[in-house]
């Protein structure tokens, strides 16, 4: 059974044929051959090709997950250099990937990098990134800069 | 929101500035699930300051420095903190080595969003169970109070519990398997209000059974929770054990040894030291010795422990620095860790 092929379509009509197994690891497809549709080819509406090759890319390799310390350290290393590979705009694209095919396990892997790459920027590349509006006022942000006025400035550095 | 929620919590307020969405998202019990869904909580350390006898206590959190690029201008001002707080330069030292690691560390005001009604609390002690900070009893316009109010660090609201069964002044507080036990420092005529618990879970206070007459004491100094056990210290030495609901009495060499050891969660009276998650944060002031200087610094640090025989117990400092300067008048009113 494990032999079996599938082939995924992305939005952009790229095919990919991967093993079953590889394909029950997105969870969207999974429900779907549990629904007992024999199908041996899916398309997926939401997520481009250059996209999906990295999501099967990343299922391919956590396609067998063993239990022992060794293998989990191994992934977890290729994992990061995994995510190493993409940047910010690019997560962006595959956390969306992943919450529409319900990959649990690269999904809190991306929301985990997400979460490490923004926390160090400034409020202004975070909206950038985002595509956040700015509703504050200039009043407001400076209102609650104020509250923050402990952080922001120097004062806590005592003048000799 | 799930990449949110990962965010160590240091960084929330900075992040707090990028849009309106962002800051409500930000202090929403939902984020604030999901980082326990995830197991994210974290131990966050929470400061009340009386900037003057006058004003209203404020409350200050840690925070991440904001920007990672270091300010050139900022190094001759340490170095000079270094030469001129000579013992805290090894602790200095320590830190510089780490700082590429994880920058310094500063406390900003938290915007509560409503006044706490208990602002005149100058006794008051508070503690905290998972992401509330319970202030319990003192003054409320200079009468003794019943009422018990709680900071819901999430949100950063102060919400009212219900009051205990007798207005206490300035009572001994201590948590012990989930529940609040209130214990009034002298023991008045009455000995049934002496003491009396309350579960968050069922929202009620209820009284322990009293100690008998030759197990109390004129006064009670200190209380100790140790083991499931609570402990009372002062003119005389018991012991409640909450599961059989008896009280023993604490041998003299016990007590003692116990009294000395887990002493001093206050330093000198000026600075505090709580249980952050298995490590110890520290906090101390210390004035600026600079001439007409009317600041104060505060300090934080944090220990990690680690056992290494049943014999010893090495503290390794992770982190500490100043993060706060504040006015000389600013009295330090609690220092608290919250899980959230």
């Amino acid at each position: 059974m494990s032999s079996n092929k599938i082939v995924l379509t992305s939005s952009d009509g790229e095919s990919f044929e991967v093993e079953e197994v590889v394909a029950r690891k997105l969870q969207i497809v999974g429900h779907m051959l549990e629904d007992d549709c024999v199908i041996n080819e899916i398309p997926l509406q939401n997520v481009t090709g250059d996209i999906l090759s990295m999501v099967i890319e990343y299922c391919k390799t956590h396609v067998d997950e063993e239990e022992s310390e060794e293998a989990q350290t191994k992934l977890k290393t290729w994992d990061e250099e995994f995510m190493k590979k993409f940047d910010i705009k690019t997560l962006l694209q595959i956390i969306l990937a992943a919450n529409y095919l319900n990959v649990k396990g690269l999904l809190d892997l991306v929301s985990q990098t997400i979460a490490d790459t923004i926390k160090d920027y400034t409020p202004e590349q975070i909206r950038e990134v985002f595509g956040v509006e700015n509703d504050y006022t200039e009043e407001e942000e400076a209102e609650v800069r104020k509250e923050n006025a402990w952080a922001f400035d120097e004062a806590d550095t005592p003048k000799p | 929101m799930n990449c949110l929620a990962r965010i160590p919590r240091l960084y929330y307020p900075i992040l707090s500035l990028v849009s309106k969405r962002y800051r409500s998202l930000l202090t929403s019990l939902e984020l604030y699930d999901i980082r326990t869904l995830l197991g994210r909580t974290e131990n966050c350390l929470y400061v009340s300051l009386r900037l003057s006898s006058e004003s209203k206590p404020c409350w200050f959190t840690l925070c991440r420095k904001p920007t990672p690029i270091p300010n050139p201008s900022r190094n001759p001002n340490s170095r000079w903190f270094t030469s001129c707080f000579r013992p805290y330069k090894i602790l200095k030292n320590r830190t510089r080595k780490e700082e590429n690691k994880s920058s310094e560390k500063f406390m900003v005001s938290v915007p509560i969003r409503n006044d706490c009604p208990q602002f005149g609390l100058t006794s008051t002690l508070g503690t905290t169970i998972g992401s509330n900070i319970y202030m319990i009893g003192g003054h409320i316009d200079g009468a003794v109070s019943s009422r018990v109010f709680i900071l819901d660090c999430r949100s950063h609201t102060w919400h009212e519990a219900p009051s205990m069964q007798m207005s206490r002044k300035c009572p001994l507080v201590s948590v012990l398997d989930g529940k609040i036990y209130v214990v009034d420092r002298k023991n008045v005529a009455d000995p049934s209000n002496l003491i009396e618990f309350f579960d968050p879970k069922i929202q009620i206070w209820e009284h322990v059974p009293i100690p008998s007459e030759e197990l109390r004491g004129s006064y009670i100094t200190r209380s100790l929770v140790l083991g499931e056990k609570l402990y009372l210290f002062g003119y005389k030495s018991t012991v409640y054990k909450p599961k059989e609901q008896i009280w023993d009495v604490v041998g003299l060499e016990k007590c003692l040894r116990w009294v000395r050891n887990s002493s001093s969660c206050v330093i000198d009276n000026i600075g505090g030291m709580v249980d952050c998650g298995g490590k110890i944060a520290v906090l101390w002031e210390k004035k600026v010795r600079a001439i007409g200087s009317n600041k104060k610094m505060i300090w934080c640090g944090e220990i990690a422990l680690e056992r290494h025989n049943t014999q010893e117990i090495c503290g390794k400092i992770e982190w500490c620095n100043v993060v706060l300067t504040v006015p000389k008048s600013c009295s330090l009113l609690q220092f608290n860790a919250v899980t959230l």
